[in-house]
């Protein structure tokens, strides 16, 4: 009974191989179901845009590695060339580890994303209806599916994951300059191609095509985002008149050929045009890339850029971190001040008090004065009490830096008698 | 006293120069700010030299005059197109050149003698309308280059410190065609001015010879921006390009046009 994990991920191969053995959730059932093996116990296929990984519980790990592999080359139809350089093997331990890591985002290239706990968790579910995974694997994945939920909680991993619309956003920007009055078609009507969509009008694209091989779903996708649904026919036609494209469909080849675009683009005398491909396999012909005033990028080529702002956001949350500490402190310090304020004007109310009562009585026994003297006296008094205040004042506004404040208020309240 | 405001201009539109290039690296606010405040301050005392030189009789014949006012002509562009588009970065391109115009200005050149005021008006005219024409094409050069950093910077699909920094294609796209629209016009007046005045002064409108041949290519490649970014889908990078190139051609054009 032992656990191996084979695989390969957005760190070991780049997309173009990746595509070649990424399969869709809705068709995991087939190989779910076709890779048997005697040695094989228990099974689940985890496939996503970053990742495609096999978890097996075996009797004998070598074996069953081979057959994994060997069951790679003859479903998707691949030579075992393309890929067995990137694959890793994890065992016992490390595969425990790893899918830990997985489920808990720390593995994708944009650490922190929120979907993976969902596609790993869709994965377990698959496997389960196909009935291949057993007491082992219940536990393995129960435990994931909790490691990951307590991490999203208990840290702030997740506070800095930026999603590949949002950084599809900012590329568009980067060409547009603004999104309101643009126009944007999706491709494909599913869930990613859905948030993509809503990104983007909530950015201020104003019209919205959407075009599925189904078109009951295109109108179903249209209606919510109002937007309108063309046909799977239309699309090059309604592409002269797109800006931004968003694709992700289910299809196994490309889509959006180079030549469609170049048609498009000369029809559209060359304005420009974004295409964001976040399908894995892509829709779009890398190619279309080299055309001018053509903009291309793949579910890679969004996440280096996440990746790469992420760098350097990092490195200004920690001054803003810095920033905001002082501000704290600061803000603080004043508060705590403006603790000082009623005991200072209490003190100088008493004083002022005295002051006035003892005038009072000396003026009636020095009899009648003129003006000058009894401005003469009123200045000395009022002189004598400034002067004896002024220092415990200031230094009560200073106390609150050396965090005695409280003490000295009291103390002084005390002294004086404030409080009575 | 003139040398003074003169090296007041100088030095302000030196340190500015710096002030943008160090603010485009490490963003510190306070150096877009300095450097922005030195543009202003250069023009302001640029503005006075200048007015100093109208009250007295110059001659503004002379390239030294002109470049002069080349680069009042080009901070006064910067000025404008910080008030239309709020460009941070456009200082950084747009600064280093009127600095150069103005340090190259202090370089003594010879004057053209000329008898009658009415020849004297003309080369005037034609010089100030040339001279801002430079300036709106020199806006349209900057806002090419940029446009060129950028999209070189997105079509790699690694966008990074420089697109950052720069403005988007469309904005740059924007600003090429505004300020190519308003220089245009204003190259080609001066053009025909100065032929004017040629008529006048040499007797021949035009000198067909290797001199003209650049400012003629430019003109041409202008007039095939303006009309052609619509009809001939000459936009973006096309538009840039063409920017970059014509300025160049009136650089050079400028060059052979002022040594003889």
């Amino acid at each position: 009974m032992a656990l191996v994990v084979v695989g390969l991920n957005h760190k070991t191969a780049p997309v173009a191989v990746r595509e070649k053995l990424a399969i869709a959730e809705p068709d995991l059932a087939e190989p779910l179901a076709q890779f048997r093996h005697p040695m094989l116990n228990e099974l689940v296929i985890l496939s996503t845009c970053n990742r495609v990984e096999i978890y097996m519980e075996t009797n004998d790990t070598e074996v069953c590695t081979a057959a994994c592999t060997d069951f790679l080359v003859t479903y998707r139809g691949v030579a075992s060339a393309t890929f067995e350089a990137h694959l890793v093997y994890r065992y016992d331990t490390e595969a425990v580890r790893h899918l830990y890591r997985v489920a808990a985002s720390l593995d994708s290239l944009v650490v922190g994303e929120p979907q993976i706990l969902g596609q790993v968790k869709a994965a377990y579910m698959a496997a389960r209806q196909a009935g291949r995974t057993g007491s082992v694997f219940h536990q393995l994945f129960d435990r994931a599916l909790g490691v990951g939920k307590a991490v999203r909680h208990e840290t702030g991993i997740n506070d800095n994951a930026v999603s590949v619309s949002y950084a599809a956003v900012e590329l568009a920007k980067k060409i547009f300059e603004s999104l309101r009055e643009r126009t944007a078609m999706v491709l494909g009507a599913g869930e990613t191609s859905e948030l993509a969509a809503r990104h983007l009008v909530r950015q201020g694209v104003t019209s919205i095509f959407v075009a599925n091989r189904t078109h009951e779903r295109a109108v179903r996708l249209a209606q919510a985002l109002q937007g309108k649904a063309i046909a799977w026919e239309s699309v090059e036609e309604y592409l002269v008149h797109t800006d931004i494209v968003v694709s992700s469909t289910a299809a196994p080849e490309p889509i959006v050929d180079k030549a469609m675009v170049q048609r498009v683009m000369r029809a559209r005398r060359r304005q420009a045009m974004f295409f964001i491909d976040i399908a894995v396999p892509r829709d779009i012909d890398p190619e279309v890339n080299s055309i001018e005033n053509v903009f291309l990028y793949d579910i890679d080529d969004l996440e280096h850029v996440i990746a790469a702002n992420r760098r350097e956001r990092e490195r200004e949350a920690l001054v803003a971190e810095e920033i905001v500490w002082r501000e704290v402190r600061q803000f603080d310090l004043w508060l705590e001040a403006q603790d000082a304020v009623p005991t200072i004007v209490a003190l100088r109310q008493r004083a002022e008090r005295i002051r006035q009562e003892e005038l009072e009585k000396a003026l009636a026994k020095l009899g009648p004065l003129d003006d000058r003297q009894r401005r003469a006296i009123d200045a000395l008094t009022s002189g004598i009490v400034n002067k004896l205040l002024h220092t415990p004042t200031v230094n009560l506004k200073r106390s609150t830096g050396q965090g005695r404040l409280r003490d000295d208020i009291q103390l002084v309240r005390h002294l004086f008698g404030l409080d009575s | 006293m003139n040398n003074i405001l003169f090296h007041v201009v100088l030095l302000a539109y030196l340190f500015a120069t710096l002030g943008f290039w160090c603010y485009f690296g490490v963003r510190q606010g306070w150096l877009f700010r300095v450097a922005h405040g030195l543009v202003y301050v250069g023009l302001i005392f640029q503005t006075a030299l200048l007015a100093q030189g109208l009250l007295t009789p110059t001659d503004w014949s002379n390239v030294s005059a002109s470049l002069a006012l080349l680069a009042w002509a080009i901070g006064v562009g910067y000025v404008a197109a910080w008030w239309r588009y709020r460009m941070e970065a456009l200082g950084s391109f747009m600064i280093p050149l009127a600095f150069l115009a103005v340090a190259l200005s202090s370089v003594p050149s010879a004057s053209q003698p000329l008898p009658s005021s009415l020849q004297r008006l003309l080369l005037m005219v034609h010089i100030v309308l040339a001279v801002l024409g430079y300036a709106a094409l020199a806006l349209t050069f900057c806002a090419g280059v940029m446009y060129l950093i950028q999209e070189r910077q997105l079509k790699s699909k690694h966008p990074g410190m420089w697109s950052n920094r720069l403005p988007s294609l469309w904005v740059l796209d924007e600003l090429n065609a505004k300020a190519l629209a308003l220089g245009l016009p204003l190259l080609t007046q001066g053009v025909i001015t100065g032929s004017v005045w040629a008529k006048a002064v040499r007797g021949s409108y035009l000198s067909w010879s290797l001199t003209s041949l650049p400012l003629l290519l430019a003109l041409a490649l202008y007039v095939l921006l303006l009309g052609g970014r619509y009809t001939l889908g000459w936009q973006g990078k096309k538009a840039a390009f063409a920017a970059v190139t014509g300025f160049l051609l009136v650089l050079a054009s400028y060059v052979v046009h002022t040594s003889d």
